[in-house]
């Protein structure tokens, strides 16, 4: 089972994120977002980019939504909007706790990433916005997945 | 989704017929070839959607580069009348699909029929009708009934709660995430139900029960044999509105029979000095449901207002004195007609607790759908709420009504109470026990005593009572109703598995032999603990109880209706879902949609427009250069990410100034000349913009790209002038043949994307308190009048002009380069902006509708404005020829500059197509792009290309587009603009 699937639509992009938890879902929809924007592999692979090295500073998110599908919308809007803003790429994601808190969802989670450099990132494409179009978390006892359009 | 009518009006026209809901015709403009690709996507059902919309004018239309966007097709456009007032490309779901024969169609008078024989009904032949599909619990009207042979899968759904239906895969179920349809609904989805189902549909004889002798009679009885000119219009009076005699199957008698039942409980009847005018009143503490009550009435009587009182009661009882204080809202009838049919139907003149009354004969000889309107209706006014025993939590509280009579009159109280009790039997509901009770004394020395009717709180009869009478005009009391079933529905879904596990813990200990502790492993079931095992080991099985730790009816309301308000919906799970073979008719009904004015998301925001400036260059003097040339304009224009701006970060109060002046800051900051301003659309500053409805965030991602090209199909591209075809126009507008153009398209970056989703993300969570319901959270919107409509629409012109100082910014750099480059002055070069404009905008116009002016809001999405000449908004410099239109094309083709006529404004509120339009996903691009070299391709053709972006080339290759020649043949052809100028690409950046 691939984590990451695309969606296609006539004029944007999509992606289907699959996990066993719904952590899991987050941090992969989080690293197809990424995939779509960034060419990942041709950046180096810094040993700093783990959650257990010692000396990496992680940006911490904490995020709450009413519900689950906005807390989706909510966690890669929160990324991209730190990508537009402070032109830093995540290549690293997870997901501490996703919880219901009376009547919203509350995300604690981290990314690593470094910052942009035109010599080692390419720009695949931009992401204007994570749309709310199609939006759906999927959640079963053992399957989790979560579909999101992005307009391009 | 069945297939649309399409009718083809001419060589460059078609014609969707008004049918359905739709409030007008659907026009599309395209010859048969794009046609056949239009019919590839969803677009024309979008188009559909749109016709659908309050206050729309004369026809959606469509250009010929239509395709699929979200709520409006990209390429549409629609004008809305101004008083009406919506602005929004929003709607309801589309919905011909269809369900099978036998499905039962909930009416609005409680009773349900196969849609099959939905119209053979004769009471009512306009019923107003909702179906699972629909979960707005406002009544619709059936606009038209739909029978088709099946031609698509039919499934077979089942949900927890019990229910199944079945469907075409095209039939929309709403879900968390707006309707779908069901082939996208599987086992473990929530669907939105309603367990209210009424009773099944009989026909009604056509026995008369009031007539017009009855009416005379009466009159004459309360008039004391001087009626004077009453009788006569009053019979007048009712034979105008056609509802005399009042038999069993008038339309007018359900309606009655509710205000009947309502009035017993809730209302009181009198005539003035007792034989003046008659008249009603009506009391609740809802205004809701008296407003429910009034549209009722509205339809033949006319209702006061709705009055609003605070009331001071002070009650004694055999024990104690209570004095409270109420707020009372109530509005009367005033008609002696409707008073004398209530009457007549049964309800008693004057105080109802001093007097001897019954349930009225005529309801014993009604049919049962007709009963439970009046039973559902006296509950709505006098029955106790559906409510859990706070001390046991998953125990309801008996059902309850109760009577205050006088002393003279208890008798005839509990013989009321018994009636109801008979009628309740009918239903198989049972009642606990009428009882008796003192209950207070009265100032004249009587005494007045509480009658109650109680009513046994098992949960066969709660839900039997709830499921088929339920209530009337008690919008609360329905919505608890609703919810309580579904807890007690739950309930005994939880006791049945406890049992079940009993049963497997037996099994388990008599032929395994082991322990407790090894069972509950075995059982690996969490929904008991240890303790259930040891229970049913040691002190054998009995019948099972709820968990101690059993949800709290308060959290399971609110799990069970988020996000459905107080619809009375609740959500529900599939848990099978079928294909079905043996079916092979299928049904449907068109139901009319609410009105609603809204200002909807994701349309506006993205304003992207484009901008056209010609040079004095010639071919010759550009082509030696053109490398240099496209390379100086690349490294100069920021594209996207990390490329420093030509302009430094920008000041908070920089992007507020921005936002209120658009173009006008970049001239006054250098960028530019005045008389640029004079070529852009409302000279380069839309009105309303408030720079404090923008969010921090917005102004944060902004800062940086003021002048900057972004990505995806944005470009800039170097034109030669290959073609007029409109020398004349050409030379007002300022092109000639073989010189170099420069063509501009962007928008206002990710300041909009982030004003869209700030907005989006609000109304999200707000949209529900307008009483508004979407399909697609994109859609997701407020009224235009409202705070945050208003503010939404302050915050999207603040986007908009934002987006035009930064096509100016990019202009006054590409002077600049263009200076470097050829090391010529600004005269020599002669760089002018032709035309600035905007193809993503509504806004306020003026047309002529049916030969009047009309203020209208005119939508255009992804569509051109195209003014003729002579219109007022056309820059005094281009009156005379009319307003120049700028399509771009794709990368490898061709642009074109064209003019607008006044066919357009006859047509198309002086609309047409804004590009070529996408055909192909970019994904498929992508694939058919492997392996080949684009930019080659595109360099053999003579056009050189550059794009920062590595996949953009791909997804943005000619291919994946509609020809434009073929686009703009189509809007030249029909007359809705005219060609002016081809330009042909030799140079293009790519964002």
């Amino acid at each position: 089972m691939s984590k990451i699937e695309i969606i296609n639509h006539t004029a944007d992009i999509g992606i289907r994120a699959k996990g066993n938890s719904i952590n899991e879902v987050f941090e992969n929809l989080a690293l197809g977002m990424f995939e779509i924007m960034v060419d990942i592999k041709q950046n180096r692979d810094s040993p700093l980019f783990s959650f257990e090295k010692r000396g990496t500073v992680p940006d911490k998110i904490e995020i709450t939504s009413p519900d689950i599908e906005s807390l989706a919308h909510d966690w890669l809007s929160e990324l991209l909007y730190i990508f537009n803003t402070k032109h830093k790429i995540f290549k690293k994601f997870k997901i501490n706790d996703i919880s219901k808190v009376k009547n919203s969802f509350k995300l604690e989670g981290e990314a690593i990433g470094e910052m942009f450099n035109p010599e080692v990132h390419a720009i695949k494409r931009e992401i204007k916005a994570v749309t709310y179009h199609n939006l759906k978390v999927k959640m079963g006892r053992s399957y989790f997945c979560c579909e999101v359009i992005f307009d391009i | 989704m069945s297939e649309i009518n399409l009718k083809k009006l001419d060589e460059y026209r078609w014609e969707i017929p008004k049918s359905g809901k739709m409030n007008v015709p659907g026009i599309i403009f395209a010859d048969d070839e794009l046609m056949k690709t239009i019919l590839q996507d969803k677009s024309l059902g979008q188009v559909v959607n749109v016709a659908t919309l309050p206050g729309i004018v004369k026809a959606s239309l469509a250009m010929p580069d239509i395709h699929w966007g979200y709520g409006f097709p990209i390429g549409g456009v629609a004008a809305f009348d101004i008083d009406n007032g919506i602005i929004s490309p929003g709607g309801v779901g589309y919905d011909i699909n269809c369900i099978s024969g036998n499905s039962k169609v909930l009416h609005r008078f409680g009773y349900t029929q196969d849609i099959e024989r939905l119209n053979e009904c004769s009471v009512n032949r306009e019923i107003n009708c909702f179906n699972l599909s629909n979960f707005d619990k406002e009544t619709a009207k059936i606009k038209f009934f739909l029978k088709k042979k099946v031609d698509s899968k039919i499934f077979e759904v089942i949900t927890m709660f019990g229910k199944h239906i079945i469907a075409t895969e095209d039939h929309p179920f709403y879900t968390p995430s707006g309707f779908l349809v069901l082939n996208k609904i599987n086992v473990g989805s929530k669907v939105a139900v309603t367990h209210f189902e009424g009773v099944p549909y009989e026909e009604p004889s056509d026995e008369i029960i009031v007539s017009e002798e009855d009416i005379i009679n009466k009159i004459k009885e309360i008039k004391k044999g001087n009626p004077g000119n009453v009788i006569q219009q009053t019979i007048k009076f009712l034979n105008k509105l056609q509802i005399l005699p009042i038999r069993y199957n008038s339309p007018i008698l359900p309606y009655l029979t509710k205000l009947v039942g309502f009035v017993l409980g809730d209302g009181t009847l009198y005539f003035e000095n007792k034989i003046g005018k008659g008249i009603t009143w009506f009391f609740s503490k809802s205004i809701e449901d008296l407003e429910d009550i009034r549209k009722d009435i509205s339809l033949w009587f006319t209702p006061s207002r709705i009055y609003k009182r605070e009331r001071f009661h002070k009650i004694k009882t055999e024990y104690n004195t209570y004095e409270f204080k109420t707020t009372e809202n109530s509005f009367k009838v005033t008609s002696t007609a409707f008073a004398i049919i209530l009457h007549l139907l049964g309800v008693p003149i004057g105080k109802k607790s001093s007097q001897d009354f019954e349930v009225p004969n005529w309801i014993f000889k009604a049919i049962l759908w007709q009963k439970r309107l009046f039973l559902a209706s006296f509950f709505g006014a006098e029955m106790s709420s559906p409510k859990v025993i706070e001390e046991h939590n998953s125990i309801f509280y008996c059902p309850m009504l109760s009577m205050q009579k006088r002393e003279n009159y208890i008798e005839s109280g509990i013989k009321f109470l018994k009636d109801i009790e008979k009628l309740l039997n009918e239903f198989d509901i049972k009642v606990f026990k009428i009882s008796e009770r003192k209950a207070q004394n009265n100032s004249d020395g009587s005494y007045s005593s509480t009658i109650r009717m109680i009513l046994s709180n098992s949960t066969e009869n709660l839900i039997n009572l709830w499921r088929k009478i339920g209530f009337e005009y008690n919008r609360e009391r329905s919505y608890l109703a609703s919810v309580s079933i579904s807890y007690l529905i739950n309930k005994g879904q939880i006791i049945q598995e406890r049992n079940n596990i009993q049963d497997k813990i037996v099994e388990i200990r008599e032929t395994a032999q082991i322990g407790a502790k090894n069972i509950f492993k075995s059982l690996g079931n969490t929904s008991v603990n240890l303790r259930f095992v040891e229970r049913t080991i040691y002190e054998g099985k009995r019948e099972s109880r709820i968990p101690l730790n059993f949800e709290k009816f308060e959290e399971y309301e609110n799990r069970i209706t988020e996000g459905l308000g107080k619809s009375g919906f609740v959500w529900d799970e599939i848990i099978e879902k079928i294909q079905r073979y043996d079916i092979d008719t299928v049904y449907d009904i068109t139901l009319d949609s609410p009105n609603h004015n809204f200002i909807a998301e994701g349309f506006l925001v993205h304003n992207c427009g484009v901008r056209l400036l010609k040079t004095n260059l010639n071919k010759k003097e550009v082509s030696d250069k053109i490398k240099d040339l496209i390379y100086a304009l690349f490294s100069g224009i920021p594209t996207g990410l990390g490329s420093s701006g030509a302009i430094k970060k920008l000041a908070h109060s920089d992007e507020m100034e921005i936002s209120k002046k658009g173009a006008k800051w970049a001239i006054e900051n250098g960028f530019g000349y005045k008389e640029d301003l004079e070529h852009i659309e409302e000279y380069g500053t839309m009105e309303g913009a408030d720079p404090s409805s923008v969010s921090e965030r917005a102004y944060e991602r902004g800062k940086d790209q003021v002048g900057t090209l972004g990505s995806g199909n944005h470009f800039l591209e170097i034109d030669v002038v290959s073609e007029i075809f409109e020398p004349e126009i050409a030379k007002v507008f300022g092109l000639e043949k073989d010189k170099i153009a420069v063509l501009i398209h962007t928008g206002s970056r990710g300041f909009g994307y982030q004003i869209c989703d700030d907005y989006l993300k609000t109304l999200n969570r707000e949209y529900q308190n307008f009483g508004i319901e979407i399909t697609d959270r994109q859609l997701a919107c407020a009224p235009i009048k409202s705070d945050l409509g208003k503010s939404y629409y302050s915050a999207m012109a603040c986007a908009v002009n934002y987006a035009r100082a930064s096509r100016q910014v990019i202009t006054s750099l590409v002077r600049n380069i263009f200076e470097r480059v050829f090391r010529m002055s600004p005269k020599e070069l002669g760089i002018e902006l032709v035309y600035d404009v905007a193809h993503n905008i509504a806004k306020f116009e003026e047309h002529e509708i049916d030969g009047k002016k009309a203020k209208l809001c005119v939508h255009r999405k992804g569509a051109t404005r195209a003014f003729p000449a002579n219109h007022p908004e056309v820059p005094l410099s281009y009156r005379s020829v009319g307003q120049p239109i700028l399509i771009p094309g794709d990368m490898g083709r061709c642009s074109f500059v064209l003019v607008g006529t006044n066919k357009a404004l006859e047509w198309t509120f002086g609309s047409t197509c804004h590009g070529a339009g996408r055909v192909m996903s970019r994904h498929a691009a992508i694939k058919q792009a492997r392996a080949r070299s684009i930019a080659k391709e595109m360099e053999e053709k003579g056009i050189l290309v550059i794009a920062r972006e590595k996949e953009t080339l791909a997804e943005e290759m000619p291919d994946a587009y509609k020809n434009i020649e073929d686009v703009v043949d189509v809007v030249s052809n029909s007359g809705i603009s005219k060609k002016v100028a081809k330009l042909k690409p030799i140079a293009v950046i790519k964002g």
